[in-house]
């Protein structure tokens, strides 16, 4: 029969491609806690989806005769897959091959990812575990070769970049991930870490040798070091958490930047009226309260479960973002945790707010904002981490965005920093509890008046008159009756408010969306 | 085990809520901490006897800072 012994050559290659990099190095891997490269993408996509591009890109062995004695297969799994249903691309390095440092053909079908996925406008997912290149480079075998890429070649690094402002991309570091792997980890809409995967730059021995630290892998680049870096968004308890988190991710946004996010069945009633919220906010400044719970009584819940998903809790944590759902529209949240700092926006907290703004825009998904800002952080090491720059930076992002926004004042709103809470057209509700101004009372008070405290015949019987004389200027009553705000509401209201605006503010946009101008960047 | 709890805010201790000896649920306030003019609870992690106080009321703190021993006896 025609070409059989070739078409058997292409089953036998198959066969050898899917046992990566040989039965002891697979069990090796699995030894360490580890899943397979191919195991991680069964974990993610649906059953049976996986439709696999290049499995028959690698090194053969041939023996004298010619006969194909073996077969490496490229170190980069990739193809596309559904997760609930939905068409997605899927990569990642395998690391029982070289320990995921790419061979040729790996190097060539990871650099193939991002261009897949702007080419067919579906979501990216790339699992990774793996080195960078060798010093000696990816190819050993170079002595009668050009050397370098051509002038005219694209750099591998354009369409990383571009893919940022055209889908959603979504990865997961799941062991030791160093050089351009880390690089393309980050780039990235949302990423996931477990427990025993590191990210590093440069590994220990690098470091060693050009610095002097004697650092352990972990200890170098583990989750401890890079959630609260703000390199990585979250932590995942195993492999299969870290993929079900992307799948979490994946459902909240579009495939692309020229469609908008959907919204789905929702079986909790919109008018949903939560007593607690009423006294959520204690009277007294000082005490703090519990702002997930807040957005957790507001946004839709299936079987008592939140839909709030954050992003990024352990960076920047005095600002809140992640992503939700409010009468089944996807919906972005930004809000203050006034358990860290009182809120107050410190450099990394503009920094994640300005990246969280900036996706929110690329694939137009609404914000709703909870605000409860005391402004910037102040103090030498503020000043120190340039607040101010990153500061006016997140604000200035959140000037330019075009996505319907509101805004629920639940507290604070000082400062300049207040600004980055309310968005351009942005729809403003009023909780009693809100209080506003260029800074709080009590800072602000012994400032302005202090030669008038001074000159007082009881200073602190002064100071304290004018403290609360001011704080009713603070209220929000007043900025209810200058129509300064557009409701002052009950807080139990918070939720059918809001989803009677998040209707008509969805229901405005006209004309197909497209890509923003200016994207997230990693 | 021995578990470090360690404030997540940089402030001053205002108030010491627990002893030496207790025994700790999860989520129980250690101590409050004043930081920028709010009073921030600083709660246990995990269940356990509390067996050492590093820090008295008034003190000043540094961010990460370890507060309190828990022997958490697993």
């Amino acid at each position: 029969m025609t070409w059989e012994s070739d078409i058997n050559q292409i089953n036998h290659r198959r066969e050898l491609a899917k046992k990566q990099g040989g039965h002891v190095a697979v069990k090796k891997h699995h030894q360490k806690g580890r899943l397979t490269i191919r195991e991680r993408i069964n974990g993610l996509i649906d059953e049976n989806s996986f439709n696999e591009l290049g499995e028959g890109a690698g090194v053969p062995e041939y023996d004298s005769a010619g006969k194909l004695l073996d077969f490496q297969p490229a170190n980069f799994v990739l193809g596309f897959g559904r997760v609930n249903g939905r068409k997605v691309i899927v990569g990642g390095e395998d690391f029982t091959l070289k320990g995921g440092s790419p061979n040729p053909a790996g190097l060539r079908k990871s650099i193939y990812a991002e261009q897949l996925a702007l080419q067919y406008k579906l979501p990216l997912v790339r699992l990774h575990e793996g080195g960078g290149g060798a010093v000696g480079g990816t190819n050993q075998e170079k002595k009668h070769r050009p050397v370098g890429d051509p002038v005219f070649a694209t750099s591998r690094f354009f369409s990383l970049a571009q893919t940022l402002g055209h889908v959603p991309v979504a990865t997961a570091a799941l062991g030791p991930v160093a050089g351009l792997p880390a690089a393309r980890l980050v780039a990235s809409h949302f990423s996931v870490m477990t427990e025993n995967a590191a990210v590093l730059i440069a590994g220990p021995q690098v470091v060693k040798r050009a610095l002097g630290h004697d650092l352990t892998k972990d200890e170098l680049g583990g989750p401890q070091i890079h959630l609260r870096s703000g390199a990585i968004d979250n932590l995942a308890t195993t492999e299969q958490d870290a993929l079900n988190q992307i799948v979490t991710f994946l459902s909240f946004v579009p495939d692309n930047a020229w469609q908008r996010p959907s919204q789905v069945a929702c079986s909790d009633p919109v008018d949903r009226c939560e007593d607690v919220l009423k006294s959520i906010v204690p009277e007294s400044s000082r005490q703090p309260f519990n702002m997930r719970r807040i957005i957790e009584l507001v946004l839709d819940k299936s079987s008592d479960v939140s839909s709030f998903f954050e992003i990024g809790r352990q960076y920047g944590p005095s600002i809140i973002t992640g992503l939700a759902r409010l009468n089944g529209h996807s919906v972005g949240v930004i809000a203050n945790d006034c358990m860290f700092y009182a809120g107050a926006m410190t450099a990394s907290a503009a920094q994640k707010l300005r990246r969280f703004v900036d996706f929110c825009n690329s694939f137009h998904l609404p914000v709703l904002s909870f605000v409860d800002e005391p402004g910037f952080m102040i103090g030498p090491d503020s000043e120190c981490a340039g607040t101010i720059r990153h500061g006016t930076e997140a604000i200035s992002a959140v000037m330019q965005s075009r996505v319907p926004w509101a805004s629920v004042q639940v507290h604070k709103a000082f400062g300049v920093a207040a600004q980055a809470h309310f968005g351009p057209n942005g729809f403003v509700l009023s909780w009693p509890s809100a209080a506003s101004g260029a800074l709080p009372i009590e800072g602000g008070v012994a400032v302005a008046f202090a030669r008038e405290i001074a000159a007082a015949e009881d200073p602190s019987e002064r100071q304290r008159e004018l403290e609360e004389m001011l704080a009713a200027s603070q209220s929000p009553f007043p900025r209810a009756e200058g129509f300064s705000v557009h409701e002052i509401i009950d807080p139990r209201e918070t939720r059918p408010r809001l989803a009677q605006w998040l209707d008509l503010a969805v229901n405005s946009q006209v004309g197909p969306p497209q890509p923003f101008l200016t994207t997230m960047r990693p | 085990m021995r578990l470090h709890l360690k404030t997540h805010v940089a402030g001053q201790v205002w108030k010491l809520v627990t002893q030496v000896g207790d025994e700790i649920l999860a989520d129980q306030v250690i101590l409050i901490v004043e930081c920028m003019k709010m009073e921030i609870p600083i709660v246990s992690t995990t269940s356990g006897k509390l067996v050492e106080l590093r820090v008295s009321e008034k003190d000043l703190l540094v961010e990460n800072q370890t507060v309190a021993i828990l022997e958490t006896g697993q």
